[in-house]
């Protein structure tokens, strides 16, 4: 026993030091790939209200951004207004008794309270949490296209897994050579160019396509852009193409964010659970 | 005494605060993320306890942790820059020349220029070689976090010095 005391006495400097990295290294890896949701449920109001001073002051320097962002989603979204509004005259009893005319999608407004993109693992924080409606999972888009997927929620705020963030996945379209197929994920290198697996190198890809979420996807709606074909490289090594998008999505100057809620998301679960039990 | 633990405590709090407000939010590249607060840790005299230069470089990195939701990154690489000085002003500085000659921390002032960067760099690059090492979490990625490491060392004296000047100019 004394001999014990003695040793820790003497080491008493390693054993503080490594007592305290195992502390931080923990709080690291809490929750293996999501480090930083633990930290986040535990982090109390104090330091959130940093970030929210922080934020008050630079979206006044992204106000103009934020505001061509909206115009131009608005433009969007009129057009469409009014070719869904014109076809509607020809087929408007189809719709009508059509279940999947129902609002699928219902979507809460939120502001951005901090964007990270310097980091290895990107998170984005919002001022809506639990108490709006926000649950875990869902789908967040930004006025100009994709954005994360809420990781959790507290009674006021949420921590988003940003798209830039290598455990981000998203399944695209390419709806110019009629391409459903591969993922979207980021390699963590550069934060202003997301890529693209999984396409074939028989398939007829261009640079400057537009990639669209899928309506194979489960939690974004269809049809939210992911970004434009920056880079198409063939490596030789396999039969895939290695693809570069530029990301609709201004990570830096993100302000407003919209989460998307799947009314059906119970239902869709439930039956692909069914199927995977029958397999 | 009581004096000089605000001032202390004072730049440890300005010197995150400028991290976390602008520093974090220039963008400066891939490659290059600089992280200057860590020139707190470098201006706490040598005469501080071994064990309270590990707490206080444990808090000032969690409250860096804290304010950006970086779980313990930030803590880690600061215990081991605190370790890492511990043991380089004990067995490579002679602190006690470097006292009598009245400083109280190394400045670029004793001896040369030259022996005050590598001291800053070789401890600022073992801070940075930790953090992004565990951000990265990937042995994939050791070239990656390595390269990253080395860069924004450079970027991080830069700012140090800088920061420096800034404050001698008051």
């Amino acid at each position: 026993m004394v001999f014990l005391l003695r040793l820790i006495k003497k080491n008493l400097y390693l054993l503080t030091y490594l007592f305290l990295l195992g502390l931080a290294i923990s709080q690291v890896f809490r929750f293996n790939i999501y480090q930083r949701s633990y930290y986040f449920n535990t982090s109390n109001g104090f330091f959130n209200s940093f970030s929210r001073v922080k934020t008050s002051v630079t979206s006044y320097f992204n106000l103009r951004h934020a505001n061509n962002e909206l115009v131009e989603e608005n433009k969007k979204l009129r057009e469409e207004l009014g070719a869904t509004k014109s076809a509607k005259t020809d087929i408007s009893e189809h719709i009508k008794t059509d279940s999947a005319g129902k609002n699928l999608y219902t979507y809460i407004t939120a502001g951005v309270i901090q964007s990270g993109t310097n980091m290895q693992n990107n998170f984005i924080t919002i001022d809506k949490g639990s108490a709006d409606g926000v649950t875990k999972d869902m789908a967040v888009i930004s006025p100009s296209g994709i954005a994360g997927i809420v990781l959790e929620t507290t009674e006021n705020f949420s921590l988003v897994l940003s798209a830039l963030n290598p455990q981000f996945k998203a399944t695209p379209m390419i709806p110019a050579i009629d391409f459903r197929d591969g993922s979207v994920s980021w390699n963590g290198k550069n934060p202003n160019l997301i890529q693209l697996n999984g396409v074939s190198r028989f398939e007829k890809v261009k640079t400057g396509m537009q990639v669209l979420t899928s309506n194979y996807s489960v939690k974004f709606p269809p049809g939210i852009p992911v970004g434009k074909i920056a880079a198409i490289r063939n490596t030789g090594k396999s039969s895939f193409y290695e693809i570069d998008l530029v990301p609709a999505t201004d990570f830096r100057r993100l302000s407003h964010v919209y989460i998307v809620k799947n009314r059906f998301i119970n239902q869709t679960d439930t039956l692909q659970r069914r199927a995977n039990r029958g397999n | 005494m009581g004096i000089e633990i605000i001032r202390y405590l004072l730049s440890a709090i300005i010197l995150v605060l400028l991290q976390f407000f602008l520093i974090q939010e220039i963008n400066f590249g891939t490659w290059i993320k600089p992280m200057p607060y860590i020139l707190f840790l470098f201006t706490l005299p040598f005469t501080l306890n071994r064990f309270a230069l590990l707490f206080i470089a444990f808090f000032t990195g969690l409250f860096l942790d804290s304010l950006s939701n970086m779980g313990g990154l930030n803590a880690a690489a600061c215990i081991t820059l605190a370790a890492a000085k511990t043991w380089t002003d004990s067995n490579i500085l002679n602190t006690d020349a470097i006292i009598l000659q009245g400083y109280k921390y190394l400045s670029p002032a004793y001896k040369s220029f030259r022996y005050y960067s590598t001291y800053v760099l070789a401890l600022t690059f073992i801070h940075h070689w930790v953090y992004f090492t565990l951000d990265y979490s990937t042995f994939s990625a050791f070239f990656t976090a390595f390269i990253v490491s080395l860069l924004s060392t450079a970027g991080s004296f830069a700012f140090m010095l800088l920061f420096r000047i800034l404050a001698n100019i008051k």
